[in-house]
């Protein structure tokens, strides 16, 4: 029963335009790293400006763009038009369906945007320990965030703006001016990762490694723990109420 | 044999009563669900299949509660009124998919019987967007049945299909229902409710306003204060000779229509043919004045 | 020859009247739909958490303004918090996040939910429809480009002990304050609504506009630290492209503003906004004139 779940959500998820754009995101991210390597920077700068890209663009902006997008609409596009229903009269677990739900989306955000990531840090510097931190952060926040927005998705059916808001409001503005918050802000669990696996350029900004990887996991069981619960006791109306 | 039970079952939203105090046991056989619309019938189904919790009461299959319990629907089928079906999966894949998440072992096999039995055959590998109204009901159904399920829900199965495709799902329920299972299905049509159920509920404003065998339902229903119109060759013979018997009240002629109060229906349309072979008259038409489905609601409620 | 009632058909009057008053014609339902426009930004008449973002980036904008004018007249002008110069630029992050969650309203429900040809059926071309939406979103963008300033304006005026010196002073910049606050707002208004003519849904075209500045800012801003990039960086930022244009109409320079970093002719900046602009109205051109009603 799982590959049958798997396989609706993955072609609803890949909606041909949608995943077009979304991948075109993340080739964006590695036209600017090539553009900048065209210039001939000097080693060390290029260790830093990279890291800048792969931070501010690739985990501030890619990462929680596709993840917001994915992880709204794994479930959420489902819940908005009625078609959950033909998933919750099956004799399946409710637990399992958010699960396998949030794997595929998890993957598929990984998919769109960590190669994105290790093909722009490899380009815009030498270093290929740099690219790979910052892409095992992205895969670590991919989870923590299509956990949390899947958990939203269940929540309101106006998801996707509210993530969008909490992203740009939250992630971009007030976990950059207010460093108290960035103990809860899924940027900055990325960002501690990327730092502990980057290598020496991978700069070191944020909270400690382990205090990251904690904050980042209780984050995501309980995002996926409310995601449960709702879609435990979730109600069909019908289309007329 | 599955049994759906419901007890002192009452539903709202906010402060908005759905469905009031309702008790009643479904069994095998075909039951509809009669009500005009906005009278509660896809809250109880809803709540029947396990997808509203009941505000107060209880429902249960077969002494499980169908809220909360996934387990119940290895028993259940369940075909929605919405219409949306995964647009981008063809109903082979769709059917399939539901066979498989029934945990079923030849889900390929079961899916072809079950688009067999609802003859979508050659559209069943076209993808469900580019569907029509009466196709996509019946890939929802195939869905539905394809793990053979003891009891079938059906939300307004007749919405959309013509004439010939309606007729072909009425033998495909009665069939179901020969092999000894329990099916439910809601419906605002008096006419198709009539043609495929033994018993019916009849659901008025949230309440449950008459259940049990159709046929005496239908009497109660019938036999009310009633008024025909008729057509005839000569109104005023054929009112004379009508008024000499017991079954009319009263007789009224305006404008060339002959209008007759009755509270009696069935005398009355037995009465008519041989009064007007007594009086020599040929009947053109006649008609019920006032056979709407709400009116006929009304009065049931109100009586 | 008599005809019996039911086959002459018989029409009865129940009351409908016919309306003989004057038309307000093109202009008037162009007047409407900028009237429609602008509640439907603001959220006037709907609930209030459709009222949060608006009223809550005005606000927002508006605040240090209010702030700069309270220390004013409490302490004098011992500190200036805020210069007209720069004010925009600091709010800069609002006007985004207005645009995104706003601009949607206007447009993409009308394309979905396939009302156009209610509007195309009034004396009301395709023409007259874009131009009022833009002209709606211009309109309440003013709220939060020019009102904010003015406010400034104002408080320095009054909180001076010669209103009349104040005045004289301060009146040379009112220019550059309104012209500012127009560029932004017909900029930001044309940019936002092509993209969201553009999508298919509302959290879509939200999630597109918020893309497009967000990417901009960021990609800019590496790009400006990077050596040799300097020049490009500012162009990718459509904020950056304003305060470029902004600095070569009126002058004054932003520290923050990736403008000074770059060495290329102010006169560009106006080139650029211009083809943003002319950009914009293309592709709202292009959509609107292809979609069928």
């Amino acid at each position: 029963m799982t590959v049958a779940l798997v396989s609706i959500t993955l072609r609803a998820l890949l909606n041909r335009r949608r995943t077009l754009l979304l991948a075109l995101l993340g080739a964006l991210l590695v036209v600017v790293a090539v553009i900048y390597r065209l210039g001939n920077p000097t080693a060390a700068e290029s260790v830093e400006v990279t890291r800048r890209l792969l931070a501010n663009f690739g985990i501030g902006v890619l990462l929680p763009l596709v993840a917001v997008i994915v992880g709204t609409s794994a479930l959420g596009s489902e819940l908005d038009d009625g078609t959950i229903v033909y998933l919750l009269a099956k004799p399946v677990a409710r637990w399992r369906i958010v699960l396998v739900k949030l794997v595929v989306a998890w993957l598929v955000t990984c998919v769109l945007v960590a190669p994105a990531i290790v093909i722009a840090g490899v380009i815009g510097q030498e270093d290929p320990q740099l690219a790979i931190g910052y892409a095992v952060a992205s895969i670590l926040g991919a989870l923590e965030y299509t956990a949390m927005f899947m958990a939203l998705s269940l929540l309101t059916s106006r998801a996707l703006i509210i993530g969008l808001a909490y992203v740009v409001v939250w992630e971009g503005v007030v976990a950059g001016l207010f460093s108290g918050t960035r103990a809860v802000s899924v940027r900055q669990h990325a960002l501690a990762v990327a730092e502990s696996f980057g290598g020496a350029g991978a700069g070191d900004a944020g909270l400690a490694f382990g205090f990251a990887v904690a904050a980042g996991a209780a984050v995501t069981m309980a995002a996926i723990a409310l995601a449960i619960r709702r879609l435990e006791t979730v109600e069909l109306r019908g289309e007329t109420t | 044999m599955s049994t759906l039970k419901l007890e002192k079952v009452s539903r709202w939203y906010g402060n908005v009563v759905a469905v009031n105090d309702v008790s009643f046991e479904v069994g095998a056989g075909i039951t509809g669900l009669l009500g005009p619309n906005g009278a509660g019938k896809t809250t109880l189904l809803h709540m029947m299949a396990g997808f509203l919790a009941p505000s107060a009461g209880r429902v249960q299959l077969d002494e499980t509660p169908t809220w909360r319990h996934a387990e119940v629907y290895r028993a259940i089928g369940f075909v929605p009124e919405r219409e949306a079906v995964y647009p981008f999966l063809t109903a082979r894949q769709f059917v399939t998919a539901s066979a498989r998440l029934q945990d079923m072992e030849n889900a390929g096999a079961a899916a072809s019987r079950a688009i067999e039995m609802v003859e979508l055959g050659e559209a069943a590998d076209r993808a469900i967007g580019g569907y029509s109204k009466g196709m996509r009901q019946r890939a929802k159904v195939a869905a539905a049945l394809v793990h053979d399920p003891k009891v079938l829900i059906l939300d307004e199965p007749f919405n959309g299909m013509d004439p010939r495709q309606r007729l072909h799902m009425m033998d495909l329920l009665r069939g179901m229902a020969a092999d000894g299972r329990t099916i439910l299905f809601s419906s605002h049509i008096l006419e198709e409710v009539e043609r495929l159920s033994d018993r019916v509920l009849v659901i008025v404003a949230g309440r449950l306003a008459a259940s049990g065998d159709f046929r005496k339902i239908r009497r109660l229903m019938t036999d009310r204060p009633h008024r025909f119109t008729l057509r005839s060759s000569d109104n005023r013979r054929l009112a004379r000779e009508l008024m000499a018997g017991s079954e009319v009240d009263a007789v009224e002629l305006r404008d060339g229509v002959l209008t007759v109060h009755t509270g009696a229906y069935g005398a009355l349309t037995r009465a008519v043919a041989p009064a007007a072979q007594r009086a020599n008259v040929s009947i053109l038409e006649m008609r019920p004045a006032d056979e709407s489905l709400e009116s006929v609601f009304s009065y049931l409620v109100h009586r | 020859m008599s005809a019996s009632p039911e086959a002459a058909g018989t029409i009865y009057d129940i009351g409908y009247r016919h309306y003989d008053g004057p038309r307000l014609g093109r202009r008037g339902a162009v007047m409407a739909v900028v009237g429609a426009g602008l509640r439907a930004i603001f959220g006037l008449g709907r609930s209030g958490r459709s009222k949060v973002i608006p009223w809550g980036t005005l606000i927002l904008a508006t605040m240090p303004a209010i702030v700069a004018v309270a220390i004013r007249v409490l302490a004098g002008d011992l500190i200036e918090l805020y210069s007209y110069d720069s004010y925009l630029w600091q709010i800069g992050a609002l006007l985004p996040i207005f645009v995104a969650a706003q601009a949607p309203e206007l447009v993409v429900n009308d394309i979905r939910h396939r009302v156009l040809p209610l509007y195309f059926s009034r004396p009301m071309s395709r023409f007259d429809y874009v131009a009022a939406k833009l002209g709606a979103l211009s309109l309440a963008l003013l709220s939060l480009t020019l009102l904010p300033v003015l406010v400034l304006f104002t408080g320095r005026v009054l909180a001076g002990d010669d209103v009349v010196g104040a005045i004289s002073n301060e009146a040379g910049t009112l220019p550059a304050i309104v012209g500012t606050g127009l560029i932004h707002a017909l900029v930001l208004a044309s940019l936002g609504l092509a993209i969201c003519s553009l999508a298919a849904r509302r959290a879509y075209a939200a999630g597109a506009v918020l893309a497009v500045f967000l990417i901009g800012s960021v990609v800019g801003e590496i790009l400006a630290e990077a050596g040799g990039f300097a020049d490009v960086a500012p162009f990718l930022n459509p904020l950056a492209i304003m305060d470029g244009t902004r600095q070569w109409l009126f002058g004054g320079s932003v520290a923050e503003s990736p403008v000074r970093a770059a060495d290329v002719p102010l006169a560009l900046y106006g080139l650029a906004t211009l083809a943003v602009t002319l950009g914009a109205w293309a592709v709202l051109a292009f959509r609107y004139r292809r979609i069928s009603v």
